[in-house]
């Protein structure tokens, strides 16, 4: 069956849907906006600031958007008085009934984790049927931690002793530093804690992880967050991997610009997480921005690739008495010219 | 960044290389050194040491559709349906699953390129276990060394307590309280040069709801070993129960996993273990790696934690005639899981 009769089908099962990935409704779940941990926002604040987040792209290729707001924390009103009541309307609206698709960005990750983990629970406790989360595409996932929320932290408790560059690095991030009792969601972000939340859900669910290693603050981030980064998270959070060490891909063989080459790369990811691709020039903005900030390239190899001497050689040519080192690099058909996401939507649909 | 100079035409470049690359590839020569490159006298690098020869650097690019990198996933995705999720194959790199309740230090930097960190032994804490705590610095002479710990939803928090030790590693020990329960803030303030530091790490600290107290004897049910696990339960609730299962030489075989509704008092859950998972080995076995949840029935709800009264148990061994080959049948909507991975794959 050719994929458009596959997409039409599904299109038809899925109803109401009015935005597609695959022919499933899709989900939004933003990520972490430093502005309000002062702002503080509520009610119709949450919801317009949550469809900013997402304007650039995918806000108009989505059926339903869980808003919440950052000084709150995951699994407490951030649960239960943002996601309960959107998880219940999606229940009843048969939203997810044939399946659905979650896009996350950021700490979207680790609150779509949480979701992934509880929801069937909750929803059955309350006589309503269990969504049917098909896959994630989570763009710079934070699931694994942000070693910048650790450092905030300790700067909001005081910043006496602290170093004074990293002090202007989270200001960069976080547009100024909070006060210890304004942390909200920074709390879970940091690594231990974000990495013991829901850590593993019963539910197989495939998360599909889309990673840049830009920067949106020239760099000044990178030098407090382990390995490569896109600027606030570190490559172990957001490739997924089973442990956060410092890496310099998601891959073992691939680096981020896509050079084919021996590169450090974790040995094991977090349960039915799938690193899919990657830019070197790619920001943590940027991965879900409406533009191409540079190639992208599969974050994870066919045996072909795996083979040493594929990757790189010298030759010697005695012809020329010259010495040709060469390297190779993969990147995606059409990447140099279109956004990280809009590869991902086309993809699909 | 790779910044590259482009030095030569790439129609001498094609001369001169075309036959070292595949046809499909597109090559792209992106820098070189000013080449002197006369005609080749029959003798190689090699033989003539005081001539530098000239080097080039090619850049070989290979496009690939976005699709093959979801054909990738959709045979991962499809080779995690061999087994049950009840039962799942376990290796010396799963990390965290291996570890579940591993502490990552983090590392705060300091003025002057000091630096200093909390290290503790795990994240959550069992009552009525000590919580032991140790301050690392290096490069800057601290004073004043104290720990408390403040819990997170009330604010409220424990007497401080001193720290001691060497310059560089000050540690104090906080006897439990049955009260702590939930997440806390460990707080550990210190001096140095004239300035008051507070460094704060997020631990967890549970009185347990449920205990683990015995492993029955494994008996086989078609393709699954079943562990029974005996529970003294505190507070009914929704539970799940997670243990690692290994070799008697602590080789990881699987993270097995099963959910129940209990009651209070004497209950009973029992793991499964699917054939596949055991690679061939009849026992005896390790069951450890206890990691006992009573899960949030309702949204804002937070989870509680068991434990278990031993950190390991041992079981004896199994003959794995009893169990039959029957390949793992996945479930509806993992079936279709894989299918929109599938679908993904396809070219357009």
């Amino acid at each position: 069956m050719k994929k458009s009769t596959l997409l039409l089908l599904a299109g038809l099962l899925s109803g109401a849907a009015q935005a597609a990935v695959g022919g499933y409704p899709v989900v939004l779940v933003h990520g972490f906006q430093p502005d309000n941990l002062a702002s503080r926002p509520t009610g119709s604040q949450v919801t317009n600031n949550g469809a900013a987040y997402w304007a650039e792209y995918w806000r108009d290729r989505a059926d339903v958007r869980i808003d919440w707001p950052s000084q709150e924390r995951v699994a407490g009103k951030i649960a239960s008085d943002y996601v309960w009541p959107k998880l219940q309307q999606m229940s009843r609206n048969g939203t997810c009934a044939s399946g659905c698709i979650f896009v996350s960005h950021s700490t979207g990750d680790l609150v779509t984790r949480y979701i992934i983990d509880n929801q069937a629970l909750w929803l059955q406790n309350a006589g309503l049927q269990a969504l049917n989360i098909v896959a994630t595409f989570d763009f710079a996932g934070a699931g694994g931690g942000v070693e910048l929320a650790d450092l905030a932290v300790n700067v909001a408790g005081g910043s006496g002793l602290i170093d004074t560059t990293l002090k202007l690095a989270l200001s960069l991030w976080l547009g100024q530093i909070p006060s210890p009792s304004n942390i909200g969601v920074l709390n879970d972000l940091r690594v231990n804690t974000a990495r013991q939340l829901a850590a593993f859900p019963d539910s197989r669910v495939p998360r599909l992880r889309f990673v840049g290693a830009g920067s949106d603050f020239l760099g000044a981030t990178g030098a407090f967050l382990p390995g490569e980064d896109d600027g606030v998270v570190a490559s172990h959070s957001s490739c997924g991997a089973s442990s956060a060490a410092s890496f310099n891909s998601c891959s073992r063989s691939v680096a981020f610009d896509g050079k084919l080459t021996s590169v450090s790369g974790p040995s094991a990811f977090m349960p039915y997480h799938y690193p899919m691709l990657m830019s070197e020039g790619y920001s943590h903005s940027d991965v879900i921005a409406n533009g191409a900030a540079d190639e992208v390239t599969a974050a994870n190899s066919s045996s072909n690739y795996l083979n040493g001497e594929r990757l790189q050689f010298s030759t010697y040519d005695e012809t020329r008495g010259w010495w040709i080192f060469s390297s190779r690099y993969r990147v995606v058909r059409n990447s140099g010219n279109t956004s990280m996401s809009a590869l991902v939507y086309q993809a699909a649909n | 960044m790779k910044k590259v100079l482009w030095l030569l035409s790439l129609s001498a470049m094609l001369a001169g290389l075309g036959y070292f690359w595949p046809h499909q590839a597109a090559i792209e020569p992106v820098a070189e050194t000013p080449a002197k490159a006369t005609p080749s006298d029959g003798t190689t690098a090699e033989k003539k040491p005081q001539a530098k020869p000239a080097h080039i650097n090619v850049t070989e690019k290979i496009p690939e559709p976005v699709t093959e990198s979801f054909k990738l996933l959709a045979s991962a995705y499809a080779a995690e349906l061999n087994t049950p999720p009840y039962s799942r194959p376990l290796s010396i790199d799963d990390e965290h699953l291996l570890q579940p309740n591993q502490y990552i230090v983090q590392t705060v930097p300091l003025q002057g390129g000091a630096s200093a960190a909390i290290v503790l032994p795990k994240y959550r804490f069992s009552y009525p276990e000590a919580v032991p705590v140790t301050l690392q610095v290096s490069g800057l002479q601290v004073s004043d060394v104290s720990v408390r710990l403040q819990h997170e939803a009330s604010m409220e928090h424990t007497e401080s307590k001193a720290m001691q030790g060497t310059p560089e590693h000050y540690t104090a020990t906080l006897d439990a309280d049955d009260s702590w329960n939930g997440s806390f803030e460990v707080q550990v303030s210190f001096s140095a040069s004239g300035q008051q530091q507070v460094l704060k790490t997020g631990i967890e600290y549970y009185n347990p709801v449920a205990t683990v107290t015995a492993v029955g004897e494994p008996f086989g049910i078609g393709s699954d070993m079943h562990i029974p696990v005996k529970i003294d339960v505190k507070q009914k609730g929704f539970y799940r129960l997670r243990a690692n299962l290994y070799t008697e030489q602590r080789q990881p075989l699987a993270l097995l996993t099963a959910t129940k509704k209990l009651s209070k008092g004497e209950a009973e859950i029992t793991l499964k273990a699917f054939k596949a998972v055991l690679r061939q080995h009849g026992g005896p076995f390790i069951l450890s790696t206890f990691l006992l949840e009573k899960r949030p029935t309702v949204p804002g709800e937070q989870t509680q934690y068991g434990d278990s009264e031993k950190a390991q148990y041992s079981l004896d061994y199994f003959s794995l005639d009893q169990l039959s080959d029957e390949p793992w049948q996945p479930d509806e909507q993992e079936l279709q899981r894989l299918q929109f991975l599938q679908q993904m794959a396809t070219e357009q």
